[in-house]
């Protein structure tokens, strides 16, 4: 595996962790969705989850690996779409 | 959260709408064109695969090639060569000169043009005429030309494509930018999308939850798209006739080339080959396009585009002399020296065409492109089915229906003629263009017979699946390798590809089995629209 590769696939994953707990507890989502079983995440901590998602490109942009910080961003775009599309797509289905 | 008055924010709601709506149908085509073509080079090699996988320009061989290919030309087309690897996978070796068609007034080039085996080197293909005619008579890359082309210009004649284009990128640009404004709770609703509420907020959700993501690359390639759009159909033109007396060639000499004293007196070429060495062992990378202007003369000048190395997304550029075969410079792509213009120029071919770090970012650039054809889809058909209703806007929701279904089908037919043709034995570039017609009228003939919009829909892309489903075989019996063939020969490519057409036409089949309500309330309003009342 390439150099790219390897640290798009380590950035991406470390964004990920991140992204899907920000998104599974998002206080607009759990209230427009009815969800009572989870509880929001605090603003403090919602900033911290930010600041942890971003941190890989950031690193990866200090580095100057400058394909990779391209991938990385326009992956998570796409990954955050997608994530958004099958956490209400489980929704929808849990209240079926 | 931007604020913006109630005015301001219905002005601009106005303005996203309305260019989305204008020229939305042509933009989602720019889009969706844009989208495959990110797969250039891989639909070129999977519609016509060589034997094995070969993707760049060898390093050794090319001298005897060149010198072998330059004895049995024209004398007056040796005034310039370029090689490269080409879409289908072939070597191009162009052997040309410049000059004005006869009733044209646009300089262009004539000359031969052969496609190399890019293993043995060996002349798979030969060609003689007027730049535009060569690319007419060129078949492995038929496919993948067609895609391009309509992405570029709408298979407009030029300028007229390029200007059309370069306004769907700025109109892109504005939808992006006012929907970025309009959108009062953008970071809010990042994760917001009501799959359970009335149709007129999901569809409303899954338009700005694509376009929220998708904003910053919308903008980045919308403005690079202009940019290529607009540079070779407004601006070369414009600098030439301001600074250059009309002549374009002269423009892109200063502007790309090598000053070098005219001197016409015959001089041996030096070894390309050892060029080739010489630049590797200067970048560590390898060239991918070579261009050698005034072949057998004392002025001879090799111009060397190397390959970017991995981890960099811009590339060297190196001059040779090509009767000493000394090293000259390295030179910027603009200009002579380097120069804040040439480091930006640089950065905008890989943020538009994605191919700066092979299947990696091609894959997000594909996906990306997708989410941008996906919000255009979503938009048109919003603000249009929400409306039709009223008087005229009936027309304009088939319309959306009309395009966004029926594009892929007839993209996904083009590929059915590509195979088809070999086998009737017809020309495969005119069968290309005669299917992509008919299949838009046939789509047509379904719109303005099909009533119900959810039913155009589905049966839409019902056709799209069933095409899809077809291109695969369809390749394999006009010719082309079976998937052992293609494993065992390195063509991962080939199975990939048909692979994915196989899986996206059973989606397709798979979507158009489920129906959907197209009627969106009248009475009620977005959130945007309630905070411009």
């Amino acid at each position: 595996m390439s150099l790219t590769a390897t640290a798009v696939t380590l950035s991406l994953i470390s964004s990920l962790v991140p992204l899907l707990m920000l998104a599974r507890r998002d206080p607009k989502r759990l209230r427009s969705s009815a969800v009572a079983t989870l509880k929001p995440h605090s603003a403090a901590s919602r900033q911290m989850l930010t600041v942890a998602a971003l941190l890989p490109g950031a690193t990866l942009m200090g580095l100057g690996y400058w394909p990779a910080f391209l991938i990385w961003l326009g992956g998570l775009t796409v990954a955050g779409w997608a994530l958004v599309q099958l956490l209400a797509a489980r929704r929808a289905q849990r209240q079926r | 959260m931007i604020a913006l008055s109630q005015g301001r924010t219905k002005e601009l709601l106005a303005i996203h709408g309305w260019s989305g709506v204008l020229l939305g149908l042509l933009l989602y085509a720019v889009i969706l064109t844009g989208v495959i073509a990110v797969f250039a080079h891989e639909i070129g090699e999977w519609s016509a695969p060589l034997p094995y996988a070969e993707h760049e320009l060898p390093q050794q061989g090319l001298d005897a090639a060149m010198r072998a290919r330059a004895s049995e030309v024209d004398p007056a087309y040796v005034d310039d060569i370029s090689f490269f690897s080409d879409t289908a996978g072939r070597i191009r070796t162009f052997f040309h000169t410049h000059g004005t068609k006869p009733g044209e007034s646009t300089p262009t080039d004539r000359g031969v043009e052969f496609d190399l085996d890019p293993r043995t080197l060996a002349v798979l293909d030969r060609r003689e005429g007027w730049a535009d005619e060569l690319h007419e008579q060129n078949l492995p890359a038929a496919l993948a030309d067609f895609f391009v082309e309509l992405h570029v210009s709408l298979h407009l004649p030029n300028p007229w494509g390029l200007l059309v284009t370069g306004i769907l990128g700025l109109a892109m640009m504005v939808a992006s930018v006012t929907g970025f404004l309009v959108h009062r709770h953008l970071i809010r609703e990042l994760f917001t999308l009501r799959k359970k509420k009335d149709p007129l907020l999901v569809k409303r959700d899954a338009h700005v939850i694509a376009g929220t993501w998708n904003l910053p690359f919308a903008f980045v390639l919308a403005f690079t798209g202009s940019y290529f759009s607009f540079a070779g159909a407004f601006s070369i033109p414009a600098v030439a006739m301001v600074a250059f007396g009309g002549d374009q060639e002269k423009l892109i000499e200063t502007v790309v080339g090598v000053s070098v004293p005219e001197n016409k007196t015959p001089a041996p070429f030096a070894n390309l080959d050892a060029m080739l060495a010489d630049a590797k062992a200067r970048t560590g990378a390898v060239a991918g396009f070579v261009s050698i202007s005034h072949y057998g003369r004392a002025d001879a000048v090799v111009s060397l585009s190397m390959m970017p190395l991995e981890g960099e997304l811009a590339s060297d550029n190196l001059i040779y002399n090509g009767a000493t075969g000394a090293f000259v410079q390295q030179k910027p792509f603009l200009g002579q020296t380097p120069s804040l213009g040439n480091d930006l120029f640089l950065l905008m071919t890989p943020l538009h065409f994605g191919h700066f770090a092979g299947i990696w970012s091609k894959a997000v650039w594909f996906a990306l492109g997708f989410a941008g054809a996906y919000v255009t889809l979503t938009g048109m058909l919003l603000w249009t089915t929400r409306r039709q209703h009223q008087p005229g806007w009936a027309k304009l929701a088939r319309a959306a229906h009309w395009m966004g279904y029926g594009l892929p089908l007839a993209l996904a037919a083009v590929s059915l003629a590509r195979f088809a043709a070999p086998l009737l034995d017809v020309d495969v570039r005119a069968a290309q263009y005669a299917t992509f017609i008919g299949a838009a009228l046939l789509a047509t003939a379904i719109a303005l017979k099909v009533r119900d919009l959810d039913a155009l829909r589905r049966v839409l892309l019902a056709g799209t699946g069933i095409a899809l489903l077809l291109a695969a075989p369809l390749r394999y019996l006009s010719g082309g390798p079976g998937w052992i063939t293609a494993f065992d020969a390195g063509l991962a490519t080939v199975i990939a590809l048909d692979v994915a057409l196989l899986l996206a036409g059973a989606l397709c089949i798979a979507a158009a089995r489920r129906a959907k309500p197209v009627t969106l309330p009248m009475n009620e309003r977005l959130p945007e629209e309630a905070s411009a009342a």
